[in-house]
């Protein structure tokens, strides 16, 4: 399909305009990572690694011309995985890992491909956003898993934009199954406020929400993101004896507030809610079966329903998150000129875990960057961030060419 | 007595009038002076290039293509190789940060700095008339030529200053030179603008900003060059300007 799509793309676009301007760009990057779990007893949940190591090459190719733009991301990535007690292991992959295809006419843009389709102001998590709750901020070396979308929008007028969007396949996410979604959104630009409403068809029922954020000052921002979802029916849970009754419907909102200080150093502070999230009594089952799945499946005894089980826990939909969280980030982009830090606190109000983040990266050249950065969990064994790490380090090296 | 009161509203209405007229000429000088900043043009592109003298004594380069339309603004980053794809947008005085990778575009504040001593606010911040104040100070002499100085005020608390003293060649028309303060009086910055470009506009050639030299006035070791090229005016959809 990408291929044909290229064939094409780069047909019309000659016929449209005669010329093609093309850029083609490589990366590079070395990561490492290491990791105890004194928590996680024996290994015994998640079969965790002590060590990953990871080499990623991947290129960019953008062509334009008149009212086409194209670009294709493929990628070859090599990991390696040292698991105690039972060894090495280690996955080599080539793959398309992103492509769009852009058409503009007028005021208006189309646009397909295999994607992130991010929006909302939110640095914790997106709530209006289903495809990509998570905005990759917490951790800043996870990945956000593409999806493929088809999506038309464009301005109304000087203020209003609209914008359709149809999630057509799931991409890399891994998912039991797959319906297509859609959702429309409307955005109001301000002067200094910036406004959406969004209308969404989730598999089942309907969602409304919305995002916005305001300009206060030339130093401090105040945002928000919600969604309400009504599924018509009680939203699965993953507790099957769970006493607590599941919802049809959720609200999930996050507000935050960003404040540089003269000096360069920005604060952000987000607070997200969670109405229909799991408790800490639900936590403390969830975990439970998840352990009892997680031995059987290390004594080869593993069923469809413990898969499944299994890879639902690792794909978790928002209203398997917990109730409600706070996250404080305190970043400095060019220290000395060449070095961004980031510092996060984030904190699971609920069963008072916690993650911290700290996070280096050093511009040493035009063509080479280094980073690095630790990640230390806090709270006990039942609980959401301290259930299974203690603490991770991780370092790396992206070569540009 | 009996025409006092006429006498005084005579000259309350003169002061009015003179004070309206003075008003509108003082805009349409802004006006003139915005648009060869690029200021006021419905579609307008440009490369600009940021050399930024650093504190540690060392220099830094930023390559960003901008597109400008109706005062809306996007950067994208072009060097060096470890920023490329790099993209910052402005639309009214709401400003988004979208790193190259896979992170999700970020709302961020004007007074982040971007490099040396330029702030994002800096890239394309053209619209005085629009966003100030503007009260005419007592004319001076700068770098030999008479000026009009403006002391400009914000309209809002967004804008990427508080407030500016801004000089406007009188025989060119075109702004000399400004200093940035903080509301609290404060000099943060001063910049120097140098107009080496011409644009066609109208069918006429008018002179267009070629130079942007920013000084930072707290830490005098650091400075930024903005220079302008490869200036295009040509329209550009709405629907461009977004991450």
């Amino acid at each position: 399909m990408p291929r044909n799509l290229l064939l094409y793309c780069l047909l019309l676009s000659v016929n449209a305009r005669g010329e093609i301007d093309t850029e083609w760009h490589w990366q590079a990057q070395y990561h490492t990572a290491w990791q105890r779990f004194d928590k996680n007893p024996n290994n015994a949940v998640l079969q965790l690694p002590e060590q990953t190591d990871l080499v990623e090459l991947q290129s960019e190719f953008l062509a334009s011309s008149g009212p086409v733009e194209l670009s294709l991301q493929p990628r070859w990535i090599y990991d390696k995985e040292r698991v105690p007690d039972t060894g090495s292991n280690s996955n080599g992959d080539l793959n398309l890992r992103y492509w769009t295809l852009d058409y503009y006419l007028g005021d208006h843009w189309f646009k397909l491909g295999r994607y992130v389709n991010s929006w909302g102001p939110a640095r914790l998590l997106s709530p209006s956003n289903r495809y990509h709750n998570d905005t990759g901020q917490k951790n800043p070396n996870s990945e956000l898993l593409a999806r493929e979308y088809v999506e038309l929008g464009g301005q109304l007028n000087g203020e209003w934009q609209y914008q359709f969007t149809l999630n057509t396949g799931a991409g890399q996410q891994q998912m039991e199954s797959f319906e297509a979604t859609g959702d429309l959104l409307f955005t109001w630009q301000g002067k200094t406020v910036s406004a959406t409403a969004l209308v969404s068809k989730p598999e089942r029922g309907f969602g409304i929400g919305g995002y916005g954020q305001w300009t206060v000052n030339e130093a401090l921002i105040v945002y928000g993101d919600f969604l309400y979802l009504n599924q018509g029916q009680k939203l699965k849970r993953l507790l099957p004896n769970s006493a607590h009754v599941a919802q049809s419907s959720l609200l999930a909102a996050v507000t935050g507030v960003s404040y540089t200080l003269e000096n360069g150093w920005n604060l952000v502070l987000d607070y997200y809610m969670n109405q229909a999230g799991l408790d800490r009594h639900e936590s403390r089952e969830l975990l439970a079966i998840n352990h009892d799945y997680a031995a059987q499946l290390l004594l080869g005894e593993m069923d469809a329903t413990a898969g499944n089980y299994l890879t639902r826990v690792n794909n978790l939909p928002s209203y398997q998150l917990g109730r409600a969280y706070v996250m404080m980030m305190v970043q400095r982009n060019n220290i000395r000129d060449d070095m961004d830090i980031n510092y996060i606190f984030l904190r699971n109000l609920n069963d008072k875990s916690g993650q911290q983040t700290l996070n280096l990266e050093y511009r040493w050249l035009d063509f080479l960057t280094f980073y690095g950065g630790v990640n230390y969990f806090s709270g006990n064994e039942n609980t959401d961030f301290g259930r299974f790490v203690n603490w991770q380090l991780f370092t790396g090296l992206k070569l540009y060419f | 007595m009996k025409y006092l009161w006429l006498k005084l509203f005579l000259i309350l209405l003169w002061s009015l009038l003179n004070t309206a007229a003075m008003g509108a000429s003082d805009e349409a000088i802004l006006r003139y002076a915005d648009t060869a900043r690029g200021g006021g043009f419905s579609g307008l592109k440009w490369l600009v290039t940021v050399e930024s003298k650093l504190a540690g004594g060392g220099t830094e380069q930023f390559k960003l293509e901008v597109s400008v339309t109706a005062g809306d603004w996007l950067a994208e980053f072009k060097h060096p190789r470890n920023v490329l794809g790099n993209k910052l947008l402005q639309l009214g005085n709401n400003m988004w940060f979208s790193k190259k990778g896979l992170r999700k575009p970020v709302p961020i504040s004007q007074r982040q700095r971007l490099t040396g001593s330029a702030a994002n606010g800096d890239i394309a911040s053209t619209n005085y008339a629009e966003d100030y104040q503007a009260t005419r100070l007592a004319d001076e002499t700068i770098g030999g030529t008479l000026s009009y100085v403006f002391d400009l005020k914000a309209k809002t608390t967004s804008t990427t200053y508080d407030r500016i003293k801004y000089w406007v060649d009188q025989k060119t028309g075109l702004g000399v030179q400004a200093n940035f303060y903080t509301s609290a009086g404060r000099l943060l910055k001063s910049a120097t603008f140098h107009y080496g470009n011409t644009i066609l506009q109208q069918e006429k050639l008018k002179p267009f900003i070629s130079q942007m030299v920013i000084r930072d006035e707290i830490n005098p070791s650091r400075s930024s060059v903005l220079e302008y090229d490869d200036i295009e005016v040509k329209s550009i959809p709405a629907a461009k300007l977004r991450l």
